[in-house]
């Protein structure tokens, strides 16, 4: 029976002062990188509110390897207002060369030797991980199996040692009732260790870009008894991802009404299409026109043409015209399908004279 | 392939038209505005359907086109023959979509499942189509065009083709992504671009690099102003160590007065000052003694509790009654009631039968003798009196039988007799008297014979002993005053229950009154113990033997209380004395005298006071010696003046050099950063740019290709295709040589020239005319090699206008010789040209 009770949240890859995803205008990406700095101020709120004792950043909170003075301050500024929470700062694999620093009581930072905080039964432990302790750390961490312990990491998971690994199965009978990991910007669920607790990743607050689909934000942790983890959406904006089949779209009015029929979300998220199925129109033509359409309806889109162009090759092969003498040298042409295809509907096309879309 | 008839529902500027057509030659002549390009249009629409409306494209479509000018259904029919077959096609065309279409093709009558019946019929698309059966004014052109078109030749620089357009564009657009010479290509521009990019985000790079420096600098700026600071800190403290020195003597000085006291008293007391804990532990003595006595006083029974211990002493003093003697008391107690209740729960056995009983047997019950005798008495009654019955019963059987019947029947006669005589008497008194008196005697006759039997009852002889018996019990049984004479036997039976009830009710109650006897004398004895206990010990009246042991048990509980006081009020009294005598002695000790004025109490409080004092001089003493020691060690006064800095100004000038170096750093910080942070831009255009090249790349690597893969088609279409047609244009170049008026050649990229003068000149050196001619001869050189299976018909929109008459005559010959094997749909506008 352990005599505390905490709420502590696990949070990893803010990316304060990020780049952002190139598609996005200059304005966009802006507000975006406001927006990253806001939905952490409001993380601090919502702990505030909660009565959370401790906030875990699993590394990455800072973009650069060399964050501007101006992120560090403004992460330094919301620490120190908020000294009733202890923030547990794991620098992962950013942050590392000289630059701006503060020091606060209630900003607690780890290196590349096990550092472990308590809180009565509860421990906090920590390692940074570098090329020189990847190996050892391992059996470095020792934690008193009487206690709750929580152990934050930055890297990948892995089955190996190595430079940014984390070897999950050697961490397996430490001890350790969460392991709150950082680095993948996906929260994949919660995944259990061998002898006890659980390990999971908390994914980023904010996506960045059109490959960060899905539910960004983080995981809080009740620990009393034991550690009851929960993940709690949280981002501002989410990128909802889609995929349109338009076969059967009889022309491009059809086919880029069926895209945005079917892309329907929040006015507020970004949406990434996927154009799929076969199709006679212009499906290049057809992602753009779609594209610009949808940057009109969400605050940005990205349209993907993964669709197969419908030719009856095999009717053209017959044909006793240049074109059928093309297709049929294309076919025999050793090349890769891949190629082949394009070759294809090139040619086909600019002997039909259309250019506009191809160049 | 032949058309037989066309039906237009609606179609553009056509509704509701028919055509047919013959064999070989069908010539038409009709005004412009006719609609034969509407004709030709429907034509390829039957065979090829019409493409579907594109919203994205500026194309305007047949579909568009054609939509009927004033509405209704679209479309229509069309029949031909070919291959030996009949087909009819029927199509409806929708306004925009190609698969809301109807469509019906036949053959021989059957509908069927074709859906692309041009290629089909014909193995060649739509335009393929037109581009060879339609000829019209522009003869040279789309002939050489189609020819063109269909192989891809490359013939002359003015002549499209689209195997050579194709090239031609491909080559352009190659070009523009990567010039054949310098860097004025798309790619190479990007590529600079990329460079340039790249460059400046090396430099920006470079920059945030520096930014390390920057941040570094500024934080050993931020340490000289802490040293400063520090130095700043010192010097303000050293300006003040006069002052510090003069407190610390202050101190000192305050600290030795303290001692001094504190030597007072401990002089007072021998060197061995009262410690606080001393004159505490005295005085909690002292204090606890006249506690103790004050205690020791109070331990004794109060007013009440004396006066009633008074009272029971007077009334036990002979001793108070043993439990033993209480507990056999109550036992005797308990007898009594025991008796009382058995008296009681007995009662009196006096009840109604038991008085009703002894009111009958007052005079004693009977005797043995007379019981005997009076049974005896009841049974020879019994016996009589069934004699008795016995002789009635023979003496009426005699009377009753078949005689009793008659007497009746008499009596009942003579009864009316009398009643007729009696009415007959109010009529004639005479004869009803008679009849009367008859009717008597006949009626006493009657009645006489029938009594004649219970006569016989006074002849009963044990009838008149039964009522002698009956008398004998009358008289025993009145003697008891019980007797009825009712059932003499009965009533015996009953006098002797009840005699013998009684006897056994006397008998209980001899029984019942020894008991009650026995139980009274207990209750005597008892009650005369009892008497005799409470008398000992003083009952009062009315005190019972419950009431006495109360009495005896709050004088015991009085007696143990008065002990128990007084054994706590020596206790008390003797341990309040033993430790007023400890602190007295220990006051002696401490040099305390003892007289009128003073007293424990006095001197108690005076050694507290003393310890008071001595114990905060000397810790005031200790504790202002070490806020001086402190202050001493703090503002370091050892020291002297002159060994710390005290160039106050020049400090804080340097601290205030170094903020604005700070501020100057963080302006520098700031502009670096501001430039730092447009490398995210920077990068994620040269992202994009990469991206961009890398298509643009793969563009040029699939042009190229393209490139190659059209230019050897095109190759192998003149190989395959060109030396057929060639012939075939020279065959009717040659029968139509006497109209052209040239010797026409065609080399083998399809390139048509003349020869005039032994010059040979290109085709556009001809007149329109032989243009047109030429033209003719290349589109049926073209037909009889791409169409090989089924000739389609030709439909010819007055090509030949710009022909002269002579010319003309020998066109319309060469077509007439040309319908001979094929169908001819010919249109034209002027009467000189018609066929």
């Amino acid at each position: 029976m352990y005599n505390n009770v905490m709420k502590i949240i696990h949070c990893a890859d803010i990316h304060l002062g990020s780049k952002m995803d190139a598609r996005l205008s200059r304005d966009k990406a802006e507000e975006r990188r406001r927006e990253i700095r806001t939905t952490f101020l409001k993380l601090i709120d919502y702990a505030q509110k909660e009565s959370v004792k401790a906030i875990i950043l699993a590394g990455d909170v800072f973009d650069g390897d060399r964050p501007f003075k101006k992120d560090k301050l403004f992460f330094y500024d919301a620490v120190k207002n908020n000294p009733d929470i202890d923030f547990f700062y794991l620098r992962g694999n950013h942050d590392g060369l000289e630059n701006y620093t503060l020091e606060a009581d209630n900003l607690k930072t780890f290196g590349e030797e096990w550092t472990t905080y308590g809180y009565e039964d509860i421990t906090i432990s920590g390692i940074e991980l570098k090329a020189g302790n990847c190996n050892s750390l391992y059996s470095g961490l020792s934690l008193d199996k009487d206690k709750i312990n929580i152990v934050v990491m930055h890297g990948s998971q892995s089955d190996a040692n190595g430079i940014d690994k984390i070897n999950i199965s050697r961490l397996a009978d430490k001890h350790i009732d969460y392991l709150a990991l950082g680095h993948y910007h996906t929260h994949d669920g919660f995944h259990d260790l061998r002898e006890r607790g659980k390990w999971a990743y908390s994914g980023c607050l904010e996506g960045r870009g059109f490959d960060e689909t899905g539910e960004k934000g983080f995981i809080l942790l009740d620990v009393s008894d034991g550690v009851k983890a929960d993940f709690v959406p949280f981002a501002s904006r989410i990128v909802r991802e889609f995929t349109v089949d338009i076969t059967g779209a009889e022309d491009f009015y059809a086919a880029e009404k069926k895209i945005l029929d079917e892309t329907k979300t929040d006015a507020k998220n970004y949406v990434r299409v996927y154009i799929a199925g076969e199709t006679t129109v212009d499906a290049d033509d057809l992602a753009k026109d779609a594209e610009k359409e949808l940057e009109e309806r969400y605050f940005a889109a990205s349209v993907v043409n993964r669709a197969k162009e419908k030719a009856d090759i095999s009717e053209v092969a017959k044909e006793k015209s240049l074109k059928g003498e093309f297709v049929r040298l294309c076919l025999e042409e050793e090349m890769s399908e891949e190629d082949r295809e394009k070759v294809l509907a090139f040619g086909l096309k600019a002997l039909d004279g259309e250019w506009r879309e191809q160049l | 392939m032949k058309i037989l008839s066309v039906h237009i529902e609606n179609f553009g500027n056509i509704s509701d038209k028919d055509f047919r057509f013959g064999d070989g030659l069908n010539s038409f002549e009709r005004e412009n505005g006719y609609g034969k390009t509407t004709l030709l249009s429907f034509v390829k629409a039957m065979l090829y359907g019409l493409s579907s409306y594109k919203s994205n494209t500026k194309e305007f479509t047949d579909r568009e086109h054609y939509f009927p000018f004033g509405g209704g259904k679209f479309g229509g029919n069309m029949e031909f023959t070919a291959g030996g077959k009949e087909y009819r096609v029927e199509r409806f065309f929708d306004g925009k979509s190609e698969t809301k279409d109807s469509v019906k093709i036949f053959i021989d009558g059957k509908e069927t499942e074709i859906n692309d019946l041009g290629f089909h019929i014909f193995g060649l698309n739509a335009d393929d189509f037109s581009r060879t059966a339609y000829i019209d004014g522009e003869i040279v052109s789309s002939a050489t065009s189609a020819i063109g078109e269909r192989i891809g030749n490359i013939s002359d620089k003015e002549q499209s083709n689209v195997g050579e357009r194709t090239l031609t564009k491909l080559t352009e657009k190659i070009r523009e992504l990567k010039a054949g010479k310098g860097r004025n290509g798309l790619l190479d521009k990007m590529k600079d671009d990329k460079k340039k990019l790249a460059d400046e985000i090396k430099d920006l790079s470079r920059e945030e690099k520096n930014l390390g420096e920057l941040y570094k600098a500024r934080k050993e700026l931020e340490e000289n102003i802490a040293e400063s600071e520090k130095l700043l800190e010192i010097a303000e403290i050293e300006k003040g160590k006069e002052h510090v020195r003069k407190i610390v003597s202050e101190k000192k000085e305050k600290a030795a007065t303290l001692r001094k006291d504190a030597g007072d008293i401990a002089a007072k007391y021998n060197g061995e000052p009262p410690t606080k804990e001393e004159a505490d532990a005295l005085a909690g003595k002292h204090e606890k003694a006249l506690n103790l006595a004050r205690a020791g006083e109070r331990e004794k029974l109060s007013e009440e509790e004396e006066t009633e211990y008074a009272y029971y002493s007077e009334k036990f003093r002979s001793g108070i009654p043993q439990r033993e003697e209480t507990a056999e008391i109550k036992r005797l107690e308990m007898e009594i009631e025991l008796a009382k209740n058995a008296v009681k729960e007995r009662g009196g056995i006096k009840d109604a039968r038991a008085e009703e009983l002894a009111r009958r047997f007052a005079n004693g019950l009977p005797t043995e003798e007379e019981t005997e005798r009076i049974s005896g008495k009841a049974k020879e009654y019994k016996d009589a009196k069934a004699a008795s019955e016995n002789y009635k019963n023979s003496v009426y059987k005699s009377v009753n039988g078949a005689n009793k019947t008659l007497f009746l029947v008499l009596i009942a006669v003579a009864a009316a007799v009398v009643a007729t005589g009696a009415g007959l008497f109010f009529l004639n008194a005479a004869v009803g008297a008679v009849a009367v008196a008859a009717g008597a005697i006949g009626l006493a006759v009657s009645l006489a014979f029938l009594f004649k039997g219970g006569a016989a009852v006074f002849d009963d002889k044990a009838n008149i002993k039964s009522e002698e018996i009956k008398r004998e019990i009358g008289e025993f049984l009145a003697g008891y005053g019980v007797y009825s004479g009712e059932d003499p036997a009965a009533e015996v039976g009953i006098f002797l229950n009840d005699a013998k009830e009684y006897a056994g009710i006397l008998e209980r109650t001899r029984e019942k009154r020894a008991k009650d006897e026995a139980d009274e004398r207990k209750i005597a004895e008892n009650g005369e113990k009892i008497r005799r206990f409470l008398e000992r010990y003083g009952a009062e009246e009315g005190e019972d033997v419950s009431a006495l042991s109360e009495a005896a048990a709050r004088y015991d509980a009085l007696l143990r209380a008065k002990k128990n006081a007084d054994a706590r009020r020596a206790e008390e009294t003797g341990e309040a004395k033993r430790l007023e005598n400890e602190t007295v002695a220990a006051l002696l000790k401490k040099g305390f005298t003892f007289g009128s004025e003073k007293n424990v109490g006095d001197a108690i409080a005076e050694l507290k006071d003393d310890a008071e004092k001595y114990a905060s001089a000397i810790s005031e003493a200790a504790a202002t010696e070490e806020e001086a020691e402190k202050l001493e060690r703090e503002y370091d006064l050892g020291k002297t003046d002159g060994q710390i800095a005290t160039d106050y100004d020049g400090i804080r000038e340097k601290c205030a050099g170094l903020r604005k170096d700070i501020a100057q750093k963080d302006k520098e910080i700031e502009d670096a950063e501001d430039r730092v942070a447009r490398k995210a831009d920077k990068e994620a255009a040269l992202a994009s740019l990469n991206e961009k090249y890398l298509e643009k790349e793969e563009k040029k690597r699939i042009m190229e290709k393209v490139y190659d893969l059209i230019e050897r088609a095109s190759e192998k279409m003149r190989e395959k295709y060109v030396a057929p047609i060639r012939e075939r244009f020279l065959y009717y170049a040659e029968k139509t040589e006497k109209t052209l008026g040239e010797k026409m050649t065609m080399d083998k990229d399809f390139s048509v020239s003349f020869e005039r003068n032994g010059e040979k000149k290109k085709e556009k050196y001809l007149s329109a005319g032989q243009r047109a001619v030429c033209s003719l001869c290349l589109r049926l050189a073209l037909i009889d090699k791409i169409y090989e299976d089924e000739k389609p018909f030709i439909i010819m929109d007055d090509p030949f206008s710009a022909l002269d008459e002579n010319h003309m005559e020998d066109m319309k010959k060469l077509l007439r010789t040309l319908a001979e094997d094929r169908q001819i749909v010919y249109f034209t506008c002027h009467k000189s040209r018609r066929i």
